[in-house]
């Protein structure tokens, strides 16, 4: 389980992973598809990795080795848990 | 007067709370009781549909309902169901908003003397609303707020942009 409190990502035992907080303040609706897990964003170019299909071992190896990569993360998604 | 059951609720602002009714008896007993009622006419989304395919394995004879022949998951990564190995039994629309299926029709019953631009917290949308796609599946909405303008409610689907975050 990892957790998002104030835009930022946190493992299970409360270790700071990463900040999710697109600068530009990109939505879904900005995002183009390209593959099952992967959109291009309309606003600044880059490619986006969705955690959909992802392992909790793959996002935080992702996010640790590729710090740069933005992420996309649904809050349906039973692997997060949104804190208020 | 009788709710339909409900996934769960997000009525963070502590909003007064528009009760939804699917019955005569119920809609006229709220108006007895002073209540604005507001019918709405149950359509479905075409959004809220998703693509199935019932493969048949020609060797072992065992069935597997799936998205497509090529799909992701979490846990098993990519699955195949190529042609050679997989009969196509049987390919359908499958429709992702479980309530009301027998249902024509629903109302909204307001709390009692509404104010003109008051939010107001819809506990259970009649309206098939898409919120997003995830694991293959669309997801419908549960609940959300609407502005009552004296009217109608002003239902804010912006609000379900915000399924997702990015960064």
């Amino acid at each position: 389980m990892l957790i998002i409190k104030d835009k930022k990502i946190f493992s299970d035992d409360g270790t700071f992973l990463r900040v999710i907080d697109c600068p530009r303040g990109v939505s879904g609706s900005d995002l183009t598809q390209t593959s099952d897990h992967e959109f291009h964003c309309d606003k600044c170019e880059k490619q986006i990795v969705a955690t959909d299909f992802l392992t909790e071992d793959s996002i935080v190896e992702l996010i640790t080795d590729k710090p740069e990569t933005c992420l996309k993360v649904s809050r349906f998604d039973p692997l997060f848990r949104f804190e208020p | 007067m009788s709710r339909i059951p409900k996934r769960h609720h997000t009525n963070r602002e502590n909003l007064r709370v528009v009760e939804t009714v699917d019955s005569e008896a119920d809609l006229n007993k709220a108006i007895e009781n002073g209540h604005v009622t507001l019918f709405r006419k149950i359509e479905r989304n075409p959004k809220l549909y998703s693509r199935c395919l019932l493969l048949r394995n020609y060797r072992s004879g065992r069935y597997e309902e799936v998205p497509s022949r090529s799909f992701y998951t979490r846990h098993a990564g990519k699955q195949e169901f190529p042609e050679s190995e997989w009969k196509c039994m049987h390919r359908y629309d499958h429709y992702h908003r479980y309530r009301r299926a027998d249902k024509a029709w629903a109302a909204y019953v307001l709390p009692l003397l509404p104010v003109v631009g008051e939010r107001l917290y819809i506990e259970d949308i009649i309206e098939d609303i898409f919120v997003q796609g995830f694991w293959h599946k669309p997801i419908s909405a549960d609940d959300g707020v609407a502005v009552w303008n004296g009217k109608d409610l002003e239902l804010d689907e912006a609000q379900y942009a915000k399924s997702h975050i990015v960064g």
